[in-house]
């Protein structure tokens, strides 16, 4: 992972987490398994037939208790995570107006008469400020579409008639890769955009040129 | 030939709609072929985009309405009368409706491939407004619609049955407690498709008015709501992937007790957990839904997690009756241990997507669709060779080759594996789903290649598998009938009867007095431990 | 039937449980009345359960009965081979492409669909519709 952003940083946290914890759940689950196989395979030599057991409440009531707890335990830090990463913070350096549409994005810079465009050939370029919060107001024209910035571990659809607001503050200057992550047709696969992160000097010059000088 | 074709008998019903998955597992299958084709290398145009997002849908829906669950539902029409000492179904002639039903619904959703426009394309989830905005035209996806609808139907006939006859059809002595694990997994798959499956059907119904009708259910312009469409959906779609999976939680619990030779360990436990997991993923769509902002992420987040707990007693369970036991790595047995392997990547990765911080990253990606394909391909596809290795002696007197049902096995299983572990990484670096080509960026190309040869591999173990059935089947011509119970230690009622039974299934009964009585009957010397 | 009661009762009660706690977590009204539908359903077959087949004697329910121990000599009664649930089930899809297609289809549709029920219904009230299989062989000698 390369978090490039406040929160991704706070989402890549617990994506370590959850890996360590599926890492010792699998190999202990797999370690159980393989040596069950391994040890009590059938042999030639066996006779009989080998102990019918069925219970063995101690082992059951283990089984579910501390599966539980480290549920628990994943589903608080999942819940305070999410928490800081959907809150919408107020006063955004610059708000953002996307809107999706078949088959590429359009991104209004709020208060500025900056408007980026694009298509499958040529897609759009959303510039952003280093280390300063940009919220973005997500909207569709058409069909359900997703906005994802894969480097932010972030996506949010964006639904027809229903707004979604979130806020991201970059961390690491550069170009990134964004594409639409829901199914919406031909040209699903090429409804792809450019992110370039700046530093905020950059940022506000290019702002200030209407978005025509390259930031 | 007519008496065949139109028999109410739960043996030729079964079997009818096995066979008939088998024909559309072979379908979908290509199709995945052609879609691994297309995407061994970046920017390739061996199928351009529109005929790529038919052959995804097709896939998809094929493989989810047409293959996995109804290959359950003919599985647990032939073996749920037997189990429980039933001569046949509790409704014959709407079992008979359901299984034409079904095929005519397979053959209504390809149907769309010859329509102008093409078949559906608007994914096997046909979320509105996409599949609502082609009105007029694409009959493919209206074919789609009424398929499903179709399939729906025939779909709740079958609930309807499997638990009437569970319910009220019994043999003396099969008290609820004492019937095969299977047979009570099915009752749970029942009841979940009785609830589910409705929703199903209204959102079709919503669709098709919205198409034809001028209804404007996920229309915001004339007050609609788009996510209302994902409700509906999903209310359905998330037990439908427990309807895919629960039956064959059942195969695996019967496979591996016999071949253990133990009881299954904690009976009452694997009952429960079934129920729970039942009724818990009545209670979880929206985790399907946690990147569209307006769902309660943490009621669906926490619930989610839940799922975990009962499925996690199943696994102990399961490796309890491994445990200290005696293990015959038959054919039956090597898939139902390799359904433990990867279920198990498909369940831990399934607690993780179960976060919406991690899901805000890999939902509609690849991450996601590993983890489903390895519960799916992974856990129910291998269970469906462990029951066919298993039963196929019962259903049809032909006991495949070891051999070959190994090397179907090992390629199987390694190729599953080589094609569906680096769909993990290609998701975390950015890779989405349903997509006809992807930008040759970082290791998107090579895990890409790596993948498409491991669907090579795969195709290689069906073949090996087709072999097998060709092989033995001119092999049965040659050698000894089939005893009743071929694999020896057998524990349910339908080892009790020849292979295969007749039509009333048994001539006569053993006594019930466990959920084992085949065994019991065998083994009299360990009646005075049981109590 | 304890075991059916006690079944339909404690999903019914699940249902009612989730739907009061998604209520208050989400105040969202489709995933509301969804869970809401899903206890009554439950709920239903548990009333009828308690309050019409109290009495009920399954023989399947009773632990110590073995099949011998059963009136009558019969191994088996199936139904016999038919056609009508066939064409119900081409019937039902005919009308439903025509739904979408033409009028003329959902009208010979939902004709051909009350032939169907008529037969069937037909069907039930012959004697003979079911095979009757005894040690000996099937009691008609079809």
């Amino acid at each position: 992972m390369h978090p490039a952003s406040v929160q991704a940083q706070d989402l890549a946290g617990v994506w370590y987490i959850f890996g360590g914890a599926a890492l010792f759940v699998a190999a202990f689950v797999y370690g159980l398994i393989l040596y069950s196989i391994v040890r009590w395979r059938e042999r030639a030599t066996d006779t009989g037939i080998p102990p019918q057991f069925t219970r063995n409440p101690s082992i059951e009531i283990t089984g579910v208790v501390i599966p539980l707890i480290i549920v628990i335990g994943l589903f608080y830090i999942t819940y305070v995570r999410e928490g800081v990463v959907d809150f919408l913070k107020p006063n955004p350096y610059v708000t953002v107006n996307v809107t999706a549409y078949r088959w590429s994005w359009q991104f209004r810079y709020a208060g500025h008469p900056v408007v980026v465009n694009g298509n499958v050939h040529s897609p759009p370029t959303l510039v952003l400020p280093l280390g300063k919060m940009t919220q973005f107001n997500l909207y569709s024209d058409d069909v359900v579409h997703a906005f994802w910035i894969p480097s932010f571990l972030f996506k949010r659809d964006a639904n027809p008639g229903i707004a979604n607001h979130f806020d991201v503050t970059p961390t690491q200057t550069g170009l990134f890769h964004g594409l639409c992550a829901e199914y919406c047709g031909l040209d699903h696969a090429l409804m792809t955009f450019n992110v370039e992160v700046v530093p905020v000097g950059d940022f506000d010059r290019w702002m200030a040129s209407g978005g025509q000088a390259n930031p | 030939m007519t008496h065949w074709l139109t028999s109410t008998n739960h043996k030729s019903i079964g079997i009818l709609y096995m066979m008939t998955t088998l024909l559309f597992f072979g379908i979908a299958g290509i199709l995945s072929l052609v879609i691994r084709l297309q995407l061994a290398r970046p920017d390739q145009n061996i199928v351009g985009p529109h005929a790529y997002n038919q052959i995804f849908t097709l896939h998809g829906t094929a493989m989810i309405f047409l293959v996995i669950a109804p290959f359950a539902f003919g599985l647990g029409n032939y073996l749920v009368p037997l189990q429980i000492g039933a001569p046949d179904m509790a409704y014959p002639r709407l079992n008979l409706f359901g299984v034409y039903l079904f095929m005519i619904s397979g053959f209504t959703i390809f149907a769309g491939v010859f329509a102008q426009g093409g078949a559906a394309a608007s994914g096997w989830t046909a979320y509105a407004p996409l599949s609502t905005i082609q009105a007029g035209t694409g009959a493919g996806q209206d074919l789609w619609c009424i398929g499903i609808m179709l399939n729906a139907i025939a779909t709740i006939t079958v609930a309807i049955n499997f638990a009437a006859t569970i319910l009220l059809y019994r043999a003396p002595g099969m008290t609820m407690w004492r019937m095969p694990i299977f047979t009570w997994e099915i009752l749970a798959t029942a009841l979940l498709i009785l609830m589910a499956f409705p929703s199903l059907s209204v959102a079709m119904a919503e669709l098709l008015l919205s198409r034809h009708y001028g209804a404007h259910f996920f229309d915001p312009q004339y007050g609609g709501n788009v996510v209302l469409y994902q409700h509906l959906f999903w209310f359905f779609g998330h037990p439908e992937v427990y309807v895919m999976i629960l039956p064959y939680f059942g195969v695996i619990s019967e496979v591996v007790a016999v071949f253990s030779q133990k009881p299954l360990y904690g009976y009452v436990g694997m009952v429960l957990s079934a129920f729970a997991i039942a009724g818990l993923s009545m209670g979880v769509w929206a985790h399907h839904m946690f990147t569209t902002g307006v769902v309660a992420n943490g009621f669906f987040s926490g619930m989610s997690f839940l799922i975990a707990i009962p499925t996690g007693v199943k696994y102990w369970n399961w490796i309890g009756t491994m445990w200290r036991g005696r293990l015959r790595l038959t054919t039956p047995m090597l898939f139902a241990i390799g359904f433990l392997s990867n279920f198990l990547i498909g369940g831990i990765t399934g607690v993780m997507v179960a976060s919406p911080p991690i899901d805000y990253h890999v939902e509609d990606s690849y991450f996601l669709i590993a983890h489903f394909h390895y519960t799916l391909g992974g856990g129910a596809l291998f269970a469906v060779f462990a029951a066919v290795y298993f039963w196929m002696p019962k259903m049809f007197g032909i006991k495949l080759n070891e051999l070959l049902g190994k090397i179907n096995f090992w390629l199987f299983f390694i190729g599953f594996n080589v094609t569906f572990i680096p769909w993990f990484f290609m998701g975390i670096e950015g890779m989405p789903r349903r997509v006809f080509t992807y930008p040759a960026m970082g290791d998107l190309p090579w895990l890409n290649a790596v993948s498409s040869v491991g669907a090579g591999i795969m195709t290689l173990g069906v073949i090996a598998f087709l072999l097998n059935v060709a092989f033995s089947k001119l092999e049965s011509k040659v050698r000894e009938p089939l005893a009743n119970d071929p694999w020896g230690g057998g524990f349910s009622l339908e080892w009790a009867t020849s292979c295969p039974p007749p039509e009333f299934n048994f001539h006569a009964l053993p006594p019930i007095r466990s959920e084992r009585p085949v065994w019991d009957m065998m083994h009299p010397e360990l009646a005075e431990l049981r109590s | 039937m304890k075991t059916f009661v006690a079944l339909f009762l404690s999903t019914a009660a699940f249902a009612a449980a989730a739907c009061i706690i998604y209520w208050f977590s989400s105040h969202e009204y489709a995933g509301t009345l969804f869970l809401g539908f899903m206890c009554c359903a439950l709920g239903f077959a548990a009333a009828y359960a308690i309050f019409f087949e109290r009495n009920a004697r399954l023989a399947g329910d009773d632990p110590q009965v073995d099949q011998k121990e059963r009136s009558g000599e019969d191994v088996g009664i199936v139904t016999k081979a038919t056609p009508w649930p066939v064409v119900l089930a081409f019937s039902v899809a005919w009308l439903f492409i025509g739904l979408i297609w033409s009028d003329f289809m959902i009208f010979t549709g939902i004709a051909a669909i009350l032939l169907c029920c008529w037969r069937l219904a037909a069907e039930s009230a012959r004697v003979g519709h079911e095979r009757v299989w005894t040690e000996d062989g099937p009691e008609d000698a079809t």
